[in-house]
């Protein structure tokens, strides 16, 4: 009696569940509204699955087009250049955006519009599983534009001197503080990266690109303006000089400007809004 | 999820125990026990070897980490509760800082006849724990106890069964899958009537997992496998059921362990499984969807002075955790046994293998043999492999202790171990490690309660050729002087001095020459009846820091620890 009182009990437990109806997998939908998303995918020269996070991030470009903008933020965490490179991505800003999004387990990590997705822990906006970034992207996509940006970059050749205006403009009515973020990127900069994670050991060609280069703003954006009313225009110009071209960095051409508004004051976003442009 | 209510807690606490001491017709006046421990922090800055770079070391300058555990027992009543504290704590995460406090833990159990019914936190584990295994291992900060109840009923004096359901602890909250489990685990005696008691015995279980996944955890697998191509494309389920059958066979001095344990199809992360990418091209890390299996024995001999263990596991697929998308040690749920030796001092234990959940094949040999009174020797051999063959870990240990007197004993040997260190801690690029480590251990009585006791050891390490340079951090020489005056007092100073330094080993920024470095350590211990306390100075550099196979990469450490740990 007693042994078929633990049997029932474990058949119940156990058995009685063995059939569940599948789960669905629907497609992924690129249909988005007008709203760009900002991507900063931490990464480094010396990580090696971040070349898996990158893939993750050349998908995402290609599903949605003009929808996404990348910037590689390749601060110190394991972005020390190896041996043979012939760059040094790491710089003063990278590593201070890479701080300002912690805390993240390890890298490769993205934030996507530095959004607290609900599976996230409280005050976390940094996604550790690359396989996790495109679903968020195709989430946020989702989202109504709420206001414009217009970047128009005057570069002056003989001083390296570029004059950059930014135009905010209101198309909803929009409550609380805005801040504005700028951000210098390079992109098809051919250096050694560390692909262990694909197998492919130490790849010496490697195209980075997207790299983030320099800040304009603070770290927590620039003040842009309390409470944006539709069709109400903030602009903000910036200088920035370039440092001059060495050994295939720095080069104009590869140059970009990334301006986003960020929400909520002293916080960390989340992104309502970016905008990209060439240096030029 | 809300925590529990310290207040609440501490009541029911207070009415169980106004409660059993109103039993007064009973003569059980119970038993009240506790224990306190901290670990403490002081940060120093030294960019040098790494210690930089977190709060602790920018600004916050002190961290620690405290447990106070009360519990009594009185009538067949057992209640327990668990206050952990962490102030600025690199534990939970060596890179970041984590502050929380709460009720970590509380159990409520009661024996009833052949009953035994438990709600809270429990602790368990089916066979060897490969199918499950709940616990704690402070010095990692694993404890993933379960939350719910348990029933237990003891069928006769050789067998019992028990029924387990809930969710898995995450610090002071719980991971939202759930869980239940059966156990039947039993005793037989085989031994005829003639041949006395306990010759030839066997000790069988079976146990039975079963998980179910809640909808966000199920969304999440979803949205990762939407993004994946149709070749790479798979259904997900909600449940999981894992399985094991153990038994333990003694016959006079030999005793045999065997344990197989599946588990049904469910998705996890496989880093090697190559995903196909929309431009055509595949790299490798997916999400998969595969069963899993172990296979396990121990064959042990113990007689006459020789002991001897043969270990043999297979493990493919094996990836168990409450949440695929949890990494490293977090949600696990079983616990898969360590193949190689558990080494303790500094330089042995400084490449230790962590488990393979998906791929591994291993063996292990120990023998020992005790010569005489004065003389004991021993060697180890562990050899660990993916399924496809690829060399992961290979260890060869000797050790010779020799007691002259009951004034002094030398202990001394010598290491020879391969560490696959681009898998162990995906260090691209890098060759098998390979090492030789002969070490010594010398301790002196000078009189009745006084001791010294000496270590050193010197690793020596293989070029990276491609590299020119030592392999990791290079040739390593430690030495250790300890002084004891019992019961109170001892006092420990060692110095671990990279002395040919390798190509991962810190370089000066002016001459940019690699640095031999000195790693320095200075403890004093107190202990006064069952309290423990030490202050120490430590300098330590980056390794693998594994508990039973569980391992994870500790950053560089400056600074000083205090611990104290109390017992009542």
């Amino acid at each position: 009696m007693k042994y078929q009182f633990f049997a029932l009990i474990v058949v119940s437990v156990f058995l009685g569940a063995c059939t569940e109806t599948m789960v669905m997998i629907p497609e992924i939908s690129n249909e988005c509204t007008e709203k760009v998303i900002l991507v900063e995918e931490l990464t480094g020269v010396s990580c090696p699955n971040c070349p898996k996070g990158t893939e993750v991030v050349e998908d995402i470009l290609a599903l949605f087009p003009g929808t996404v903008i990348v910037v590689g933020v390749h601060g110190d965490f394991l972005s020390e250049p190896k041996s043979d490179s012939k760059y040094d991505f790491r710089s003063e800003p990278a590593k201070a955006v890479e701080d300002f999004l912690k805390p993240w387990l390890g890298k490769p990590a993205a934030t996507v519009d530095r959004f607290p997705f609900v599976d996230l822990p409280d005050g976390e906006i940094t996604l550790i599983n690359p396989n996790q970034w495109l679903s968020r992207v195709e989430q946020r996509c989702q989202t109504p534009q709420s206001l414009d940006i217009q970047i128009d970059s005057n570069y002056d050749e003989e001083s390296r001197q570029a004059t950059i205006t930014v135009t905010t403009t209101g198309m909803v009515p929009i409550e609380g503080e805005l801040r504005m973020n700028l951000f210098i990127t390079e992109s098809h900069l051919i250096d050694p990266q560390d692909a262990g994670g694909l197998g492919q050991g130490i790849i010496s060609d490697y195209e980075h690109n997207h790299v983030l280069k320099d800040m304009l703003s603070e770290l927590t954006g620039d003040f842009l303006v309390n409470n944006l009313s539709i069709d109400q225009s903030v602009t903000k110009t910036y200088t920035y000089e370039m440092p001059a071209e060495s050994n295939g960095e720095w080069l104009l051409d590869n140059m970009e400007v990334v301006a986003f508004v960020t929400e909520g004051g002293q916080t960390r976003g989340p992104v309502l809004h970016a905008a990209i442009t060439h240096m030029d | 999820m809300k925590l529990i209510n310290p207040i609440l807690l501490a009541l029911v606490f207070l009415l169980f125990g106004t409660l059993m001491v109103a039993q007064e017709a009973q003569q059980d006046k119970g038993s009240f026990t506790g224990g306190f421990q901290n670990s403490s922090n002081f940060f120093i800055r030294d960019s040098l070897i790494g210690a930089f770079d977190i709060p602790q070391y920018d600004y916050q300058h002190f961290g620690a980490q405290s447990w106070l555990d009360l519990g009594y027992t009185r009538s067949g009543f057992d209640i327990g509760v668990r206050f952990d504290v962490f102030n600025n704590s690199n534990l939970r995460n060596p890179n970041q800082s984590y502050t929380a406090n709460g009720i970590g833990r509380w159990h409520i159990g009661k024996s009833l006849d052949k009953f035994d019914i438990r709600a809270g936190y429990i602790y368990d584990q089916i066979g060897s724990g490969i199918i499950y295994r709940a616990y704690e291992e402070r010095a990692l900060l694993i404890d993933n106890a379960l939350k719910g109840v348990r029933l237990t009923y003891k069928i006769n004096d050789n067998w019992n069964a028990r029924v387990f359901a809930g969710q898995q602890r995450n610090l002071f909250s719980n991971y939202e899958p759930n869980m239940r489990g059966a156990v039947l685990e039993g005793y037989v005696d085989l031994t005829s009537k003639e041949e006395g008691s306990k010759l030839f015995t066997l000790a069988p279980g079976i146990g039975l997992i079963g998980k179910t996944l809640d909808d966000r955890t199920m969304s999440s697998i979803v949205d990762i496998v939407k993004t994946y191509l149709d070749e790479d494309r798979f259904k997900p389920t909600h449940n999981t059921y894992a399985g094991s059958i153990y038994n333990t066979l003694s016959f006079g001095p030999i005793s045999f362990y065997t344990e197989a344990a599946i588990k049904t199809a469910e998705a996890f992360n496989d880093p090697l499984a190559l995903k196909t990418n929309r431009d055509g091209s595949t790299s490798p890390g997916k999400m998969v969807r595969e069963a899993g299996s172990v296979y396990y024995g121990s064959l042990s001999y113990a007689g006459n002075g020789l002991g001897v263990t043969l270990e043999a596991k297979r493990t493919e697929n094996f990836e168990f955790r409450v949440d695929p998308n949890l990494q490293l040690i977090e949600g696990l749920i079983n616990f898969i046994p360590p193949m190689n030796r558990q080494n303790t001092y500094r330089l042995t234990a400084r490449y230790s293998p962590a488990t393979q959940l998906l791929s591994e094949q291993a063996y292990q040999a120990d023998v020992k043999y005790r010569w005489n009174k004065k003389l004991t020797t021993s060697a180890n051999f562990s050899y660990i492999t993916d399924l496809d063959g690829n060399k992961l870990f290979q260890e060869t240990y000797t050790e010779i202790i020799y007691k002259h007197s009951r004034k002094f004993q030398i202990k001394g040997g010598l290491q020879l171990l391969d560490y696959n260190q681009e898998i162990y801690e995906q260090k691209t690029g890098v060759p098998i490690v390979e090492t030789v480590t002969p070490y010594v251990d010398f301790l002196y009585k000078i009189s009745r309660k006084k001791s010294i006791r000496t270590e050193f050891q010197f690793l020596a390490i293989g070029d990276d050729e491609k590299a020119g340079f030592k392999q990791d951090y290079g040739d390593w020489l430690f030495g250790l002087v300890e002084f004891s005056v019992a019961p109170h007092w001892s006092f420990g100073i060692s110095d671990m001095y990279n002395i040919t330094p390798g190509k991962l080993s810190p370089t000066d920024p002016d001459s940019g020459e690699k640095l031999a470095l000195h790693y320095p350590r200075i403890d004093i211990y107190y202990t006064y009846k069952s309290n423990r306390f030490s202050l120490s100075y430590i300098k330590q550099v980056e390794g693998i820091v594994c508990n039973g196979g569980i391992c994870r990469l500790e950053p560089a450490f400056s600074g000083f620890n205090f611990t104290a740990s109390s017992s009542f």
